[in-house]
């Protein structure tokens, strides 16, 4: 990470946020939605990938990040099953 | 038994379990990592209840959704995500070890933080003002514009959800302040100035966390704000 | 096995006094860093918790005695289940092998001074211990009733017992869970010794790291349960509440993803332990290695996706029970391939029966018994009939004690020369492994016909037909204690009168063997150098 990248890594987070927030005025929300995760994910990615260094780590430190990622997912999701196949 | 960590050329010596700095560099990372990971777990717990009811409840928590005060977090999002970017600024400066600029930046990442709990801290405050602060035992005055959907009062619901709100909310304030507390004794080490090497690991390990805080903050703000009717 | 490699941390000039004569002031002990003396921590509280925890089950098995419920009162039987299930779990099973053996062991099998973070290992004990305070408040405040499962509504809404306090105990405990797991990650991961490759670590460590790693993801989970229970009982927020919009069935989704991830954190050190004894006394290397390893991080992946499997009747959807009870028939076969590697060892091997080895025997016997059953129970029709049942309680005995404190015991037989430097007479330690053999099969069998008859767990009383299986039971309890005082009184004894053990008393492979003993304070005068595997028994 250099200043440069860091600076750029904020820009890029700015402009997330901003299309976040504008995607609020649309009018499905199913779609409002995804915009939003999807802008969430990507911002989070840019501050792990770039201020966490994730970019520039060894596989191990980038396999607890993903480990991590997908343990959160495994609580979430299989907790869900239940609670969306419940009659 | 040596006392002092530093060796002759002011590089400093590993501490006694390790065999050389790059061992203990390289553990002080994974161990920041592997913190950082129980931290995703621990609020992935909350995220995992508000999945749940989020689901059951989906038109009643969209609609409570809309009483939180979007421009004030939005706001808060903003100064979050630059703080990060001073205090990666802050750490690059220990990296080439500049002192003024580190300290510099550090403080730019305090008063960020700071202002964010203050207006988290007002934000709150309004809430309950407007009796929407439930969590305390204290009166919950909720107008909705739905009929009431299930078996549950919608008041009952959207109180759980402004339950929820608050629970998040508090833990990520807890961790800012811990946050800011690390960053406090980390600029009290910059004042000093005593060991820039040390001081440059040591704000590697620390950026991480507040970067953390950030992206919890980032999922915070997306499922309790955005996700409106 | 090692070669002179010198670290330039190490005062070469220094003779290495053991880490027991350093000091026997409170303060060497209370404020050390050394992984060694902190095991001893772990080790003299959990015996404490140990003990405290086996009265409860003492007294619920005279209770027992008599169909009548004659001995305690309903509410009394409550708190006593509920106080021995919180103690046995998370004040002596969970750190048991990890915080003690491993604390002890693992810095020294992969070649390191000490763990990667000493301090914050001390820090752990003291958190215990403060986490061990708030529940034995709970306890003189009257106990709690909710059983160690805390289950809502009840916890929450109903319950007038200590909840608050007893819960405040385990959060507590769990943050000292997760400091020792992330010691043992970093420590594996970076501290090997040069030439100590992954394919090298013997299993004893490979089985901490991934219980480590089960530690470190599942306890924090717990922890925001228990806030949330604590939450919801002092503020009614009604997350768990179906009258205010909540689900109580979350509670037992959030409560499961941990503690069946947990019976992993207690049983895979113990799997750890069987693998390093069944190979020394059967002077032969493990059978399988790899098959070995991969099971043992499967046992700890799976493990994160069966935890419905304790709802199946709780009201959870029928799809995602499938879904868990599938998932819990797959976590079987690794285990299995561990249970049937431990036998292929065996084979062709020079068996000699020590102490540790019969821990070792019983354990495969116990072991397979218990796992066996937990099929039975994965099978969604046939848990219909038998959750809530003494089925259930028989099978997670047969595993947690028959299995989990069988291998504490051997492991305890097993390295107690190199812990102390001291051999305890042999005589008795194999009478106490029998009498644990024996107790525990005569303690745990019964329950299990108890269970398919009907008799549900957690009942204080019972129909007159039950009465034989119920006072063999507690008969077998009786034989059980003796199991466990023997060896209280002469490893103790040991201490000062024991035969001085020389550095490697049962010829075994491992770096841990490799020093004296005891061993010295930074464990090795030299890092050494691997260049073999582990078990190169011949």
């Amino acid at each position: 990470m250099t200043n440069r990248t860091a600076v750029l890594c904020w820009l890029g987070l700015l402009a997330l946020l901003a299309v976040t927030l504008l995607a609020g005025a649309l009018d499905s929300s199913a779609l409002r939605y995804s915009l939003h995760f999807l802008c969430a994910a990507a911002m989070a990615a840019l501050v792990m990938l770039v201020f966490m260094r994730l970019y520039t780590s060894s596989p191990l430190l980038r396999l607890v990040a993903v480990g991590g990622v997908m343990w959160i997912a495994l609580l979430i999701l299989l907790t869900l099953a239940d609670t969306l196949t419940r009659s | 038994m040596p006392t002092s960590n530093s060796g002759r050329s002011g590089e400093s010596r590993p501490e006694v379990q390790f065999d050389d700095m790059e061992q203990q560099r390289h553990a002080g990372l994974l161990g920041m990592w592997v913190f950082l990971l129980t931290e995703l777990l621990l609020f992935g717990a909350i995220f995992a209840s508000f999945a749940i009811l989020r689901v059951r409840h989906g038109a009643v928590f969209a609609e409570a959704a809309g009483h939180l005060d979007l421009s004030l977090a939005a706001v808060n999002t903003a100064l979050l995500l630059s703080s990060g970017l001073t205090m990666a600024l802050a750490e690059l400066s220990a990296g080439a070890r500049l002192r003024r600029a580190t300290i510099g930046w550090l403080q730019a990442t305090m008063a960020l933080g700071a202002l964010f709990l203050a207006i988290k801290g007002f934000e709150w405050y309004s809430e309950f003002r407007h009796q929407l602060m439930p969590v305390l035992g204290l009166p919950f005055h909720y107008s909705s514009a739905l009929a009431a959907p299930g078996e549950q009062p919608v008041a009952a619901v959207a109180e759980l959800f402004f339950n929820l709100y608050f629970i998040a909310t508090g833990l990520h304030a807890v961790h800012m302040l811990v946050g800011l507390g690390i960053l406090a004794v980390m600029l009290a080490l910059a004042r000093r100035w005593r060991r820039p090497d040390r001081i440059d690991r040591q704000l590697r390990i620390a950026g991480l966390y507040w970067a953390f805080i950030d992206v919890v903050w980032i999922f915070i703000f997306t499922c309790f704000y955005l996700l409106r009717a | 096995m090692t070669s002179v490699v010198y670290s330039e941390n190490e005062d070469r000039h220094a003779t290495p006094e053991d880490y027991l004569s350093g000091g026997w002031s409170i303060r060497s002990w209370l404020l050390t860093v050394d992984h060694k003396r902190i095991a001893w921590l772990y080790a003299v509280s959990i015996t404490l918790f140990f003990f405290f925890g086996s009265a409860a089950a003492l007294l619920m098995r005279l209770e027992l005695i008599t169909p009548a419920g004659d001995l305690l009162s309903p509410e009394s039987y409550n708190r006593l289940f509920s106080l021995h299930g919180i103690v046995m779990v998370w004040f002596f099973l969970i750190p048991s092998i990890p915080a003690t053996l491993g604390n002890f062991l693992l810095p020294m099998m992969v070649g390191a001074r000490d763990m990667a973070f000493p301090k914050l290992n001390l820090l752990s004990w003291y958190v215990y211990t403060l986490g061990g305070i708030f529940t034995i408040a709970a306890v003189i405040a009257g106990g709690v009733d909710t059983g160690w499962t805390f289950y809502t509504p009840y916890s929450t809404l109903f319950s007038n017992s200590a909840v608050l306090a007893a819960a405040v105990g385990v959060f507590i405990v769990g943050f000292s869970s997760i400091l020792t797991g992330l010691n043992f990650v970093v420590t594996t991961h970076t501290m090997r010794a040069p030439g100590m490759t992954w394919g090298r670590l013997p299993l004893f460590v490979w089985a901490n790291y991934a219980t480590a790693l089960i530690m470190v993801l599942a306890t924090p989970v717990l922890t925001v349960t228990l806030l949330l229970i604590g939450l919801e009982r002092t503020l009614g927020i009604g997350i768990f509440d179906p009258a205010l919009g909540g689900d109580p069935l979350l509670f037992q989704h959030l409560f499961w993803f941990y503690s069946h991830p947990a019976v992993y954190i207690m049983i895979l050190p113990a799997m750890g332990v069987v693998s390093e004894i069944i190979a020394c006394f059967s002077r032969n290397p493990i059978f399988g290695y790899t098959g070995m390893v991969l099971s043992i991080m499967a046992i700890a992946l799976f493990g994160f996706i069966v935890w419905g499997h304790h709802m199946f009747v709780s009201g959870q959807s029928l799809y995602a029970g499938i879904l868990f009870s599938f998932f819990t028939f797959l976590v079987a076969v690794p285990s299995a391939i561990k249970t049937l590697n431990w036998t292929a060892t065996l084979f062709r091997g020079r068996i000699s029966f020590d102490a540790p080895m019969i821990y070792a025997l019983s354990f495969l016997e116990l072991f397979t018994v218990g796992g066996l059953t937990g099929i039975f129970l994965a099978a969604l029709a046939l848990d219909v009939h038998l959750h809530d049942t003494y089925f259930v309680t028989a099978h997670f005995h047969y595993i947690m004690v028959g299995g989990a404190v069988t291998a504490y015991m051997g492991g305890l037989h097993f390295w107690w020369p190199k812990l102390t430097g001291r051999m305890y007479s042999r005589g008795w330690a194999t009478t106490a492994a029998l009498a644990l053999l024996i107790g525990l099969n005569l303690t745990f069998y019964p329950q299990f016909l108890l269970g398919y008859a009907g008799m549900p767990r957690r009942y204080h009383s019972y129909p007159d037909d039950f009465s034989i299986l119920q006072v063999l039971s507690t008969l077998g309890a009786g034989v059980l204690a003796l199991g466990y005082l023997l060896p209280l009184i002469y490893l103790s004894w040991s201490l000062r009168r024991g035969e001085k053990a020389g550095p490697n008393p049962w010829d075994a492979q491992g770096l841990e063997w490799q020093t004296p003993s005891p061993p010295p304070v930074h464990n090795f005068r030299e890092t050494p150098e691997v260049n073999e595997g582990p078990y190169a028994y011949k």
